[in-house]
C-alpha cells in the first residue's frame, strides 16, 4: 500500500484493459506547423499566450504533418525541435527496447532499456545524445540517437527520495479523444501528492462538465492534445494558456496500460491528459506533486476566480442550505480536511527503573500515524520532570525522544513503537505513569472514511441532510457526512463557477 | 502610546473587534484563533501575545487569512503558530491587498496537504506581502516550509530570518533585503512566465535552487 498521506493508496483499482504493445514507429522529422503563433508556442515548449481566435483558427486549420511523423505512418510522440542538456523526457523508438552505448560513435559497452524509459539529457552532440537513465535503482549513462528522444514532463520523486520514479515507462494511452460525459468519478489520483489538482478536476467535472470538454481539444493530424488553462495576470484578469502534449503517459512498471499518475487502466483518458498538460505548464510532474491548492487550480481550469469559505465561520444549520444553493448555482466545490487531530492521552510505556521503557502506540484506526515532531511525553505522577519530545520532521520514518532526563529514546512512526531510557534516577516511578500525546493523521473519521490532510470534491446533498464527497483517489469513498461532521473535519472550502455555456469558439 | 480601539485578553474572542480602521491590541498569552480578516486594520500584540490556530485539538486553516481585495492589514509583534492548511498554514494572503507582518514570529505551522501543501509558515498568492523583521521557524510544508509565494504576489522582505525554506514560483516579484534563509531558497517559473527575485545583503545557508529549465530572473547583490 502506498503511503496514504502523500498519494492514492493503490493503483489499478478498477481493473481493466489488456496491456498495450510498445509504441510504434518513430517519427523522423521535426515539428512543422502552419500557424506562426503556434510555431512560437512549440518553440517555447508550450509557452504561449495565443488568443482564443488564433488557437481556434489553428484547431480548425489544415496543418503540416505532425511532430516528425510521416504523412502515411503511425503517429509517434512529440519530439522537441532542439535537444539540449538538462532536458527531461523519454526514449521512444520503434522497438520494445532502446540500446545505449558507452560512446557517441556507437562503440563501447552496450545496454538496453525498455522503450519509453525516462531519461535526462546529459550532453548533445550532433545527432546523438548522452542520457542518464536508472537501471535497477542505479543511474547509468549512455549514448543513443537524438531522434529517439521525446521531451516529456519530469517524473515525480520517489517516496524515499532516493531518486526519481525512473522505473515508470512512458507509453501511449488510448481513450476518448474528447471527454465524453466527464464527471468527477472519472478521476483517480496516482503516485504523487497532487490530490488538490485531481479534486479540482473532479469538482469542476461534477459542476460543469462542459468546462472540461471545452478545455481539451484533440489534434487529429498530430495525434496530440491541446489543453487550455488560464493564468491570472497582474490586475486579476485571466488569460488563456494553451499547452500541447501527446498521449504518452508514465505507466507503472510492467503494465503499459496502467497510468502511474492520474487515470486507471481502461478508464477515462481526460484526467490524465489534463494532469500531464498541467505538469508540462508548471514544469514537471515533480513540480505539481510538490504542492498546490484547489482555489488556484480550479481557477486555472475555468478562468474564473475561486472564492473561499472557512467552515469555522458556518453554523450547523447553514451547511446544507449552503451546499444546496452552491450546487443549484453550478458551483464546483473543493474541500480540504483538517491536517491533523490531537490524540487522546494514552499510557503505553511499560518498564521499571531507568528503563528501557517500551511502548506500542495505539491508534483509532490502522491507517493512522503520528505526525513527526508532535509527540509529547509527561509523567502524570510528576517524578520525571519536564517533557520528552520527539524531533521528527515531515516524512521521517523514525525520530529521537529528547529532553527531561532522557538518556536515549526512539520513536518509529511507521511501526508505531517507542522506547525510552533515562539517566540514573530521572525516570518515572513506573512506565504506566508516562502519558503520551501526539497529533495524528490518517483516518480522522474512520467510520465515514474521512482522511486527514486530504482534498475532496463535493458531489451532492443526500436526502436533504448529509453531504457526499468524492475522494480523488478513486477509492476509499467517504460515506455521507452530517453537517456537524463537516464542520468538525473540514477546514477549507473553495468554490468556483465556470463560465456558462460552451467557451470553445 | 498606542491607541487601541480594542484590547483583547488571552482566550477571549477576537473576531468581534475586527472592524475597518481598528487597532486591536492582544494581551500577553495564548489567543486561540483562525482569523479571516476582511477589513483594513492593525493587530498589535503585547509582549508574549500568541495567536494559536489549534482549536479543540484540531489543526486546520491558517491563523491569519486575508482573502479580500484592496485592504491594508498590519500584524505587529505577534507570535503566529498552530496553523495548518492545504496552503498557507500560518498566514495566507489570497486577495489583492497589502498585508504586513512586522516584528512577528511565525512558527510551528504546517501545510502538508496530501504531500502537496505549500507555504507552511506563509503563503502569498496575490497582492503585496511585506515581512519586516519577522522570524520564521519550525514550519512544515512540501514546498516552501516557511514561505511560498505564488501567482501574482509581490513580496518585500526586510530583516527576515527563516529557519526553513523559501520558495518563489510563477509570476512572483520578490525582494529580500538584509535577511537570512537557513534552509533553501527556491525559484521556478512556468512555461509562460518567470518570477523575479532580487536578493540584497541576504545569506542563504541551504543554497539557492533556481530551476534550470524554468528559472527565475534572479539578481543577487551583496549576498
Amino acid at each position: 500500500m502506498l503511503q496514504q498521506s502523500t498519494r492514492a493508496p493503490s493503483k489499478s483499482k478498477k481493473g481493466g484493459a489488456t496491456p498495450e504493445a510498445a509504441p510504434g514507429a518513430a517519427p523522423d522529422k521535426q515539428s512543422r506547423v502552419g500557424n506562426a503563433a503556434l510555431q512560437q508556442s512549440v518553440e517555447n515548449q508550450g509557452q504561449s499566450a495565443i488568443a482564443d481566435e488564433e488557437i481556434s483558427s489553428w484547431l480548425g486549420a489544415e496543418r503540416e504533418p505532425p511532430h516528425g511523423a510521416s504523412t502515411d505512418g503511425p503517429l509517434g510522440p512529440m519530439r522537441p525541435s532542439a535537444v539540449t542538456s538538462g532536458k527531461w523526457g523519454a526514449l521512444i523508438g520503434p522497438n520494445d527496447t532502446v540500446e545505449l552505448t558507452a560512446n557517441a560513435d556507437g562503440t563501447g559497452g552496450k545496454f538496453t532499456v525498455p522503450d519509453g524509459k525516462s531519461a535526462k539529457v546529459i550532453e548533445a552532440k550532433g545527432d546523438k545524445i548522452k542520457v542518464e537513465v536508472r537501471v535497477d535503482k542505479e543511474k547509468k549513462q549512455g549514448w543513443c540517437a537524438t531522434s529517439l528522444f521525446s521531451e516529456q514532463p519530469m517524473l515525480n520523486k520517489d517516496d524515499d527520495a532516493a531518486g526519481m520514479q525512473d522505473d515508470f515507462i512512458y507509453a501511449k494511452q488510448k481513450g476518448d479523444h474528447t471527454p465524453v460525459d466527464p464527471k468527477g468519478s472519472d478521476t483517480a489520483q496516482g503516485a504523487m501528492g497532487d490530490c488538490y489538482f485531481i479534486a479540482s478536476m473532479a469538482a469542476i467535472a461534477n459542476a460543469s462538465p462542459q468546462a472540461i470538454k471545452d478545455a481539451i481539444k484533440y489534434n487529429s493530424t498530430k495525434d496530440t492534445y491541446t489543453v487550455r488553462f488560464y493564468e491570472e495576470e497582474w490586475g486579476g484578469k485571466y488569460k488563456p494558456v494553451y499547452i500541447e502534449i501527446d498521449s504518452y503517459l508514465p505507466t507503472v512498471a510492467g503494465n503499459r496500460a496502467d497510468p502511474a499518475y492520474a487515470g486507471e487502466p481502461g478508464g477515462k483518458l481526460w484526467p490524465a491528459i489534463m494532469e500531464k498538460a498541467y505538469a508540462k505548464w508548471k514544469g514537471s510532474y515533480q513540480a505539481i506533486g510538490q504542492g498546490g491548492y484547489g482555489a488556484q487550480s480550479m481557477a486555472e481550469i475555468t478562468g474564473a476566480k475561486s472564492q473561499e469559505k472557512s467552515p469555522s465561520s458556518m453554523k450547523v444549520e447553514d451547511v446544507i442550505p449552503y451546499f444546496e444553493k452552491a450546487k443549484k448555482d453550478g458551483m464546483a466545490i473543493y474541500a480540504a480536511v483538517e491536517n491533523s487531530r490531537q490524540s487522546d492521552a494514552q499510557f503505553p510505556f511499560r518498564g521499571t527503573g531507568d528503563g528501557p521503557f517500551n511502548a506500542t502506540i495505539t491508534h483509532t484506526h490502522r491507517w493512522n500515524h503520528v505526525v513527526p515532531g508532535t509527540m509529547r511525553v509527561t509523567d502524570k505522577a510528576g517524578k520525571m520532570k519536564g517533557t520528552v519530545s520527539d524531533n521528527g520532521r515531515e516524512g521521517d520514518a523514525t525520530g529521537k525522544l529528547l529532553g527531561a532526563g532522557a538518556e536515549s529514546g526512539n520513536v518509529d512512526y511507521k511501526k508505531h513503537t517507542a522506547d525510552l531510557k533515562f539517566k540514573a534516577g530521572q525516570g518515572p516511578a513506573k512506565g504506566e505513569d508516562l502519558e503520551m500525546r501526539f497529533s495524528y493523521q490518517g483516518a480522522v473519521n474512520a467510520e465515514k472514511l474521512l482522511v486527514a490532510n486530504h482534498a475532496y470534491a463535493f458531489e451532492g446533498v443526500v436526502n436533504g441532510k448529509e453531504l457526499q464527497f468524492y475522494n480523488p483517489w478513486g477509492t476509499w469513498q467517504p460515506k455521507p457526512i452530517t453537517p456537524a461532521e463537516f464542520l468538525k473535519h473540514f477546514t477549507n472550502i473553495s468554490v468556483n463557477k465556470a463560465p456558462t455555456g460552451s467557451t470553445q469558439a | 502610546m498606542i491607541d487601541c480601539t480594542a484590547r483583547v485578553e488571552a482566550g477571549q474572542p477576537i473576531d468581534p473587534h475586527l472592524r475597518d480602521g481598528a487597532v486591536v491590541c492582544l494581551a500577553a498569552g495564548v489567543h486561540p484563533a483562525r482569523l479571516v480578516i476582511e477589513q483594513s486594520l492593525t493587530l498589535r500584540g503585547e509582549p508574549g501575545a500568541i495567536l494559536d490556530g489549534t482549536l479543540d485539538g484540531s489543526r486546520g486553516g491558517p491563523v491569519v487569512h486575508v482573502p479580500g481585495d484592496q485592504l491594508v492589514v498590519k500584524v505587529v509583534g505577534l507570535t503566529i503558530r498552530g496553523g495548518a492548511g492545504d496552503a498557507g498554514g500560518g498566514v495566507r494572503l489570497s486577495g489583492w491587498s497589502e498585508l504586513t507582518l512586522e516584528e512577528c514570529v511565525v512558527e510551528d505551522n504546517e501545510a502538508t496537504l496530501a504531500g502537496g501543501g505549500v507555504g507552511g509558515g506563509a503563503l502569498a498568492e496575490r497582492g503585496k506581502l511585506s515581512l519586516l523583521s519577522t522570524r520564521f521557524g519550525n514550519n512544515r510544508a512540501s514546498s516552501g516550509s516557511d514561505l511560498y509565494a505564488n501567482g501574482v504576489a509581490t513580496v518585500d522582505i526586510q530583516g527576515g530570518e527563516f529557519g526553513g525554506d523559501v520558495f518563489f514560483v510563477d509570476g512572483v516579484r520578490a525582494t529580500v533585503t538584509g535577511s537570512r534563509v537557513r534552509g533553501k531558497l527556491g525559484a521556478r517559473g512556468t512555461t509562460t512566465r518567470a518570477p523575479s527575485v532580487s536578493l540584497r545583503g541576504t545569506a542563504v545557508d541551504g543554497g539557492i535552487e533556481n530551476d534550470p529549465n524554468l528559472p527565475a530572473a534572479l539578481v543577487v547583490e551583496d549576498g
